[in-house]
């Protein structure tokens, strides 16, 4: 099992003018979870897209493995982001949807086909994605999520909208990935939840 | 994958068939309401004009509607996992523009040639074609870069219109020359030859612009 590190050193980010994020450093392993938590308006969506490298302005370092940020092809590969939009076109089908970012990632139709039942999205494959509750779009959001074989998993509020169901099969699949060297961080409000993953808390405050 | 991106933009761009309805209803309306006001001037006048008019409303119609397929991924959040992918994201937005071109266009297209034919126009089927086929093209590609130009701002719609017009003035002036021949002093095959030359460097370069100000709005 290769072993990566992921580091963010120094890290500040403005927006609208003002310093939003102030050195904030951290330095993870593989098999190691952080949970980014704070009040809301705080940054830490905005941190998520930082360091996913969505978005370019920031002061400070951030690096997987050896691979600076400006490798973006190369950390762009191992990186896998769901935020606070689904990601996925509300006018096609789930099962469009899915197939889309299956194709694009070369997703083996093993694992295609687990997360599908694993996430209980068999009876909702014809069903477009607008005719779809919240919570159901939040599980064909996070199933495509998990189809990219990625190394660093940034995940923006990832059990809002779900069920109890929804959330156990989450963190059955995070426990899985971790348990396989994958490096997750987590941005929540409900730290109870994923409370028995974390190995590391970042909290934001008020800069 | 160019198959996967192929299929995901058309199904996109068909489920606007609603918009595109729409475009083409209003299209309708307003050359029949301007046909109807210059119904009262002499034959060889109405088709001189039939030309620049029919130009004219095609690009005002295109600009003000089914432009939504070019905004739809920041929208809704899949351009983010696009980026992270290793999809073509030039390639996605050439694959766009020809969704738009061929949802869009090519209905509005088609109801200009049979505008034209109705209002006199005798020049071969396949000369209006060549003008046709660069010139809904060209439209499509400006609209694309234009929309995402002013994607999130407050007057996104009225910006559209102010920055997309001039870029098409060119096209207009030349599309004009090639089916009003009597009112440009520019040979239609000089015209044309324009035309097609526009549209080739439009979809050359206009997705690498597509893909820049994309990521640049996204941030």
């Amino acid at each position: 099992m290769n072993s990566y590190k992921f580091n963010v050193t120094g890290l500040s980010i403005h927006r609208n003018g003002h310093e939003l994020i102030k050195d904030v450093n951290f330095n993870l392993a593989s098999s190691d979870c952080c949970i980014v938590y704070g009040t809301n308006g705080v940054g830490k969506s905005t941190l998520l897209r930082v360091i996913a490298g969505l978005r370019s302005s920031f002061s400070g370092s951030i690096s997987l493995k050896n691979d600076n940020l400006d490798a973006e092809a190369l950390f762009s590969h191992m990186v896998s982001y769901q935020g606070h939009k689904g990601g996925v076109s509300l006018n096609l089908t789930v099962l469009d949807n899915i197939r889309f970012f299956a194709s694009i990632y070369k997703t083996g139709a093993r694992d295609l086909d687990r997360l599908i039942s694993q996430f209980s999205l068999n009876e909702l494959l014809s069903k477009s994605i607008s005719a779809l509750s919240a919570g159901e779009q939040k599980r064909v959001s996070i199933v495509t999520t998990f189809l990219k074989q990625a190394k660093l998993w940034i995940l923006d509020e990832p059990s809002i909208n779900l069920d109890t169901a929804g959330c156990a099969a989450l963190n059955f699949e995070i426990t899985e990935r971790l348990s396989k060297g994958s490096i997750f961080v987590l941005a929540t409000h409900h730290l109870d939840q994923f409370q028995s993953l974390a190995t590391h808390q970042l909290e934001l405050g008020d800069v | 994958m160019i198959n996967a991106l192929l299929a995901r933009e058309f199904k996109n761009a068909f489920s606007e068939w609603n918009t595109v309805l729409t475009t083409l209803v209003y299209f309708t309306i307003s050359i029949s309401l301007v046909d109807l006001i210059v119904s009262n001037l002499n034959g060889s006048l109405v088709l001189s004009i039939s030309g620049p008019i029919t130009w004219i409303l095609m690009m005002m119609v295109s600009i003000h509607f089914a432009n939504l397929i070019f905004c739809r991924d920041l929208e809704d959040g899949s351009f983010d996992l696009l980026v992270l992918s290793n999809a073509p994201l030039q390639l996605l937005m050439l694959i766009k523009i020809i969704a738009h071109w061929s949802v869009t266009m090519i209905p509005l297209g088609l109801a200009s040639l049979l505008h034209l034919r109705l209002a006199g126009n005798e020049q071969p089927l396949i000369d209006l074609l060549i003008v046709l086929l660069p010139i809904t093209l060209t439209i499509s590609a400006f609209i694309s870069l234009t929309t995402l130009m002013t994607h999130g701002t407050k007057l996104g719609s009225l910006l559209l219109g102010v920055i997309v017009m001039p870029l098409l003035l060119p096209l207009l002036i030349f599309a004009t020359a090639a089916t009003s021949p009597d009112l440009m002093i520019i040979n239609i095959n000089s015209a044309s030859k324009i035309l097609i030359s526009f549209s080739i460097l439009s979809l050359v370069f206009i997705p690498w612009l597509n893909v820049f100000i994309a990521r640049e709005v996204n941030q």
